[in-house]
């Protein structure tokens, strides 16, 4: 099968998700469970590693894999030795490159020094750590349950472990948050040299108490439009300054430190989604596992000496939707406009054999007349008011 | 002199004011008379359109054949027959009253009589009709029997003092009121012998019958196969079936004679043919003289309705097609705007007639509408003498050409409670209306006549009435004639373009207050985009108020949702979808609350 797939199509990346947290942060909506006991967390896992092993028999399993990324929740929460379980599950049905990025997403204060060592023994290379703000009240704020100097002690024993790229996540637009305390943040991290930062404006997702509290006019303090932009601006200005180039709408890093992992995503790149809820896009489709956590268990159960492979890889996911030529098109330009390289004329016409101009060219013309897009002799992409109003790009492209 | 079979027939209505119980008491009657059983009845069985009973009123004319046996032993046909409750549908209310030769008047004992019960029971004393007062509601705690008996006796000068005390939804001495009826309201007083002449009080649509046209036969006879010809319309055909109405229900018969109110099917394709008002003939031995009081009706009140999905075009004119059917006094054209796209321009009795088409157009056919401003009928006289009307201010000649405007006056009366006469002066000098007298229909009520123009009741004054008064005021209009006056047309500019769709005409002293109240509500329901947007009022190419929609500064959701594109796309999907509603008017999209939130500026 993969001799008649074209690069882009051939699964090289792996998504993890393992739903557990500590405490539901304020504005979190995605799928996880605070407060799990470790029998729920133990058949969870065995679960995972079956859909792995599962995930063995597919046709593309021997293309060795370039990255894997641990996402959740919090999977920092499970203890070195299951993470090394499932990493050594990995490697068992697929095969991995030399270089290959293994992130780790980290709560500050859920790692012992010792437990990064094991990590990076184990294989990891990237450990991804949520700050969000480096202003304690601004963290109780949104409910998260670490300060800033867990932070800084978290990303002392990472690089003492071993770990050479190391990222944070900050947010701005809180409820709160001045320009100051944006720059302060900013600062806090560079001053930490982290190699890579991604940073995400508030959104106030529907059912999170923090929407609950702004819909009681309880957010009052929340920035306005103009502030929040002014927030964004800064914050990748002040990266760039100081050697972090802004890579992607919210990313920017430190030459030889972009995730390579989520640049699967943006380029519309095949991957692999394993665990509660993961999203996969395999073979032109695009699934989802169930958000049901006793289907789930019910799906990849087996009893311990059984082996799974040979086990419907796909038991507890739905199809989402087929990617035909022409969705591939809208998403090359939906994900790959993200990207502060944009989409490239030669990218484009070498995936699909039809020119973007000749496929967009009239789109593109009225984007670039509303001054969001700009286009020179490699390709298109965002202009710095373009970054503020990026829906009204993509959505020329659904 | 009334034969024997006449004497047995009673032809009558219900007057009453909404909620002092008419439905309620027609159903007691029918229930009563054994017309329907108790598993047939449905409260209400009068008012069966969903709207009529929302909105408690009656919208087309209904009737229904009951069967009495009186205390004198003796079997009556009692046919009732429901008037239509509203002004815009005065004629149909008189072309109704023409049917009845009485009308029980029904007052509640409470709240004694109202402004719209008294303007009917005036339409029904001008058609000659006995009337039967009856009090209803006499077991609240609040009624006051006496005091309405001696109201009715003051303010409308019938004798009361037989009036019966019942209570319809209690079931409390119908029986009083059905011996009444055919004590106290005359038979009819055809002649059974002479040609026929049968009146048509209303008619409706059946996909399969055709036009089922409803009559009360004053002279003569009519039979299936008859030839029959509509005097006024001149058209032919032939009877097919005929017959009387039951509750909700047709009863074929062989034939109606004089004294007899039943229906008649002959393949009659268009309501047109069969006008309300007109009368019914034989072919072959045609009456000399038609019944009087068939009028053409004329409509008063314009608008453009556009389906919000220009894709639903088709599916509007079908539904006005429909609507039509069985609404003779709607009309339609295609007509297109930039703004708006392809619609209709509708025209209408009044205000409420437009309001339950468009209502009706939204809920039986699950129409999306957007509505332009309801436009009046004006007379243009251009300079070089020829006079034009309009009903669409987008059609405004060019001002040069224009020597003057005419608008339409009506002659409004306004019954309130005498505490809120300040109030509704006010409110009637501010619309340009002229005083011309104010009766004391007793110690606490008045009745104030005005002259308006049209164009000024026609916006939001019901609105601006009820909120005056705390509800308590009604008011009556008819037309009265045309007259020179001071009209502009007020030109909406969105980013610099006329909007045709939001142009209107309106009294030059009123059109400065009126523009910036129109830029201010589109302000309030334009969204931000990605450009500031300007609106202007402007007459003439004069600006006269300005709003400016700031354009916004964020507009992106750069979260990465784990590999979860399909989530990503769905949100820009909706956002598109919404778009999408919206209209694009140049480069600004204009959502469709917008284009209605100028039609209620007292909000």
């Amino acid at each position: 099968m993969s001799h008649e797939m074209m690069d882009w199509q051939i699964p090289t990346a792996v998504y993890l998700h393992i739903p557990f947290c500590r405490q539901k942060c304020l504005y979190c909506d995605f799928l996880s469970f605070a407060g799990c006991d470790s029998a729920t967390m133990a058949d969870y896992l065995a679960a995972l590693e079956h859909e792995i092993q599962a995930a063995g028999s597919l046709p593309t399993a021997q293309v060795p894999l370039q990255t894997i990324y641990f996402g959740g929740g919090t999977p920092s929460l499970l203890p070195p030795e299951d993470l090394r379980r499932l990493l050594q599950a990995l490697a068992l049905s697929f095969q991995l490159t030399p270089d290959a990025e293994i992130s780790l997403e980290a709560n500050p204060g859920t790692l012992h020094p010792d437990d990064l060592k094991t990590l990076r023994q184990a294989g990891f290379t990237r450990i991804s750590i949520g700050l969000q703000a480096s202003q304690d009240h601004l963290l109780r704020r949104i409910g998260r349950i670490h300060n800033a100097s867990d932070f800084s002690k978290t990303v002392r024993a990472a690089r003492a472990a071993g770990f050479r790229s190391i990222s944070a996540d900050m947010m701005f637009g809180l409820p709160g948050q001045t320009l100051d305390d944006v720059a302060d943040t900013t600062d806090f991290l560079l001053d930490h040299q982290v190699d890579h930062l991604s940073y995400y404006g508030l959104i106030l997702e529907d059912g999170t108490p923090l929407a609950a509290a702004a819909a009681r006019g309880e957010l009052s303090d929340l920035p306005d439009d103009e502030t929040e932009r002014t927030q964004y601006h800064l914050i990748r200005r002040r990266l760039a300054d100081a050697g972090l180039e802004p890579y992607e709408i919210s990313s920017s890093a430190r030459s030889g430190h972009r995730c390579r992992h989520h640049l699967v995503y943006w380029q519309g790149r095949s991957y692999y989604g394993f665990g509660l809820s993961a999203h996969s896009y395999l073979y032109g489709q695009r699934r989802a596992n169930t958000e049901r956590m006793t289907d789930y268990l019910a799906a990849f159960h087996h009893p311990a000496e059984q082996s799974s492979t040979g086990q419907n890889p796909f038991a507890a996911s739905s199809l989402l939707e087929t990617v035909d030529r022409e969705e591939a098109m809208n998403e090359m330009m939906l994900l790959g406009l993200r990207l502060t390289d944009g989409v490239s004329f030669n990218d484009f016409a070498g995936r699909f054999g039809t020119p973007l101009t000749v496929r967009y060219g009239k789109v593109i013309d009225a984007l670039v007349d509303r001054g969001l897009l700009v286009r020179d002799d490699r390709g298109v992409r965002l202009t710095c008011l373009g970054l503020d109003l990026a829906n009204l790009v993509f959505e020329q492209f659904v | 002199m009334a034969s024997e079979r006449l004497n047995k027939i009673r032809n009558f209505c219900i007057i009453a004011h909404i909620d002092h119980g008419k439905s309620t008491l027609a159903d007691r009657m029918i229930e009563r008379t054994g017309s329907l059983t108790m598993r047939e009845m449905q409260d209400q069985v009068l008012d069966n359109m969903d709207l009529e009973r929302e909105r408690g009123i009656t919208i087309k004319a209904q009737a229904v054949r009951m069967s009495y046996k009186a205390f004198d032993g003796e079997i009556y046909t009692l046919n009732l027959i429901d008037t239509p409750g509203h002004v815009d549908f005065n004629y149909e209310v008189s072309r109704t009253l023409a049917a009845c030769d009485g009308a029980i008047l029904v007052i509640d004992a409470a709240q004694g009589i109202e402004a719209q019960t008294l303007a009917n029971v005036y339409l029904a004393l001008d058609a000659n009709l006995e009337i039967l007062p009856v009090i209803n509601k006499i077991d609240l705690p609040s009624a006051q029997p006496e005091v309405i008996r001696q109201e009715i006796e003051d303010i409308i000068g019938l004798d009361a003092a037989d009036a019966p005390l019942i209570s319809a939804k209690n079931n409390l001495n119908i029986d009083e009121v059905l011996e009444k009826t055919i004590s106290h309201l005359p038979a009819p007083s055809g002649d059974e012998e002479a040609p026929l002449r049968a009146l048509i009080f209303d008619s409706k649509y059946d996909t399969y019958k055709g036009v089922i046209v409803h009559v009360n036969v004053k002279d003569g006879a009519v039979r299936v196969g008859d030839r029959i010809r509509m005097m006024n319309t001149k058209k032919e055909f032939i009877v097919t079936e005929l017959g009387y109405f039951r509750p909700g229900d047709f009863q074929p018969c062989e034939e109606l004679i004089a004294g007899d109110v039943g229906y008649i099917v002959s393949s009659i394709k268009n309501v047109r043919d069969t006008a309300v008002g007109d009368t019914v003939t034989l072919a072959v031995r045609p009456a000399e003289k038609a019944l009087p009081g068939y009028k053409k009706v004329n409509q008063m009140v314009f608008c453009g309705f556009y389906p919000v999905d220009g894709a639903r075009y088709a599916d509007l004119r079908d539904a006005l097609e429909r609507l039509q059917l069985n609404d003779a006094a709607l009309s339609f054209e295609p007509e297109t705007s930039a703004a708006l796209g392809f619609g209709f321009r509708c025209g209408f009795l009044g205000l409420l007639h437009y309001e339950i088409v468009q209502e009706r157009l939204e809920r039986e056919f699950q129409l999306d509408l957007i509505s332009t401003a309801p436009s009046v009928v004006y007379h243009i006289h251009m300079t070089d003498g020829r006079v034009v009307t309009l009903d669409n201010p987008t059609n405004m000649p060019d001002m040069n050409d224009v020597d003057y405007l005419e608008e339409p006056i009506v002659k409004a009366s306004i019954l309130a409670p005498s505490d809120y006469v300040g109030n509704i002066m006010e409110l009637c000098q501010d619309r340009r209306g002229s005083f011309i007298t104010m009766d004391y229909l007793d110690k606490t009520r008045v009745n104030l006549h005005y002259d308006m123009p049209l164009n000024e009741i026609i916006y939001d004054f019901f609105d601006a009435l009820k909120s005056r008064t705390r509800g308590y005021a009604s008011l009556d209009y008819e037309f009265k004639g045309y007259q020179k006056s001071n009209l502009v047309k007020l030109d909406i500019l969105l980013n610099g373009e006329v909007v045709d769709a939001l142009s209107f005409i309106v009294h030059e002293q009123k059109a400065y207050a009126r523009g910036r109240r129109i830029a201010e509500k589109l302000k309030e329901n334009i969204p931000r985009q990605q450009f500031e947007i300007p609106i202007q009022a402007s007459i003439g190419g004069k600006v006269i108020a300005r709003e400016t929609v700031r354009a916004y500064r964020k507009d992106v959701l750069a979260k990465c949702y784990g590999g979860d594109i399909s989530r990503k796309k769905k949100l820009l999907e909706k956002q598109k979808e919404g778009k999408k509603r919206m209209r694009q008017v140049g480069m600004v999209e204009v959502p469709q609350e917008a284009f209605m939130s100028v039609l209620r500026l007292d909000e």
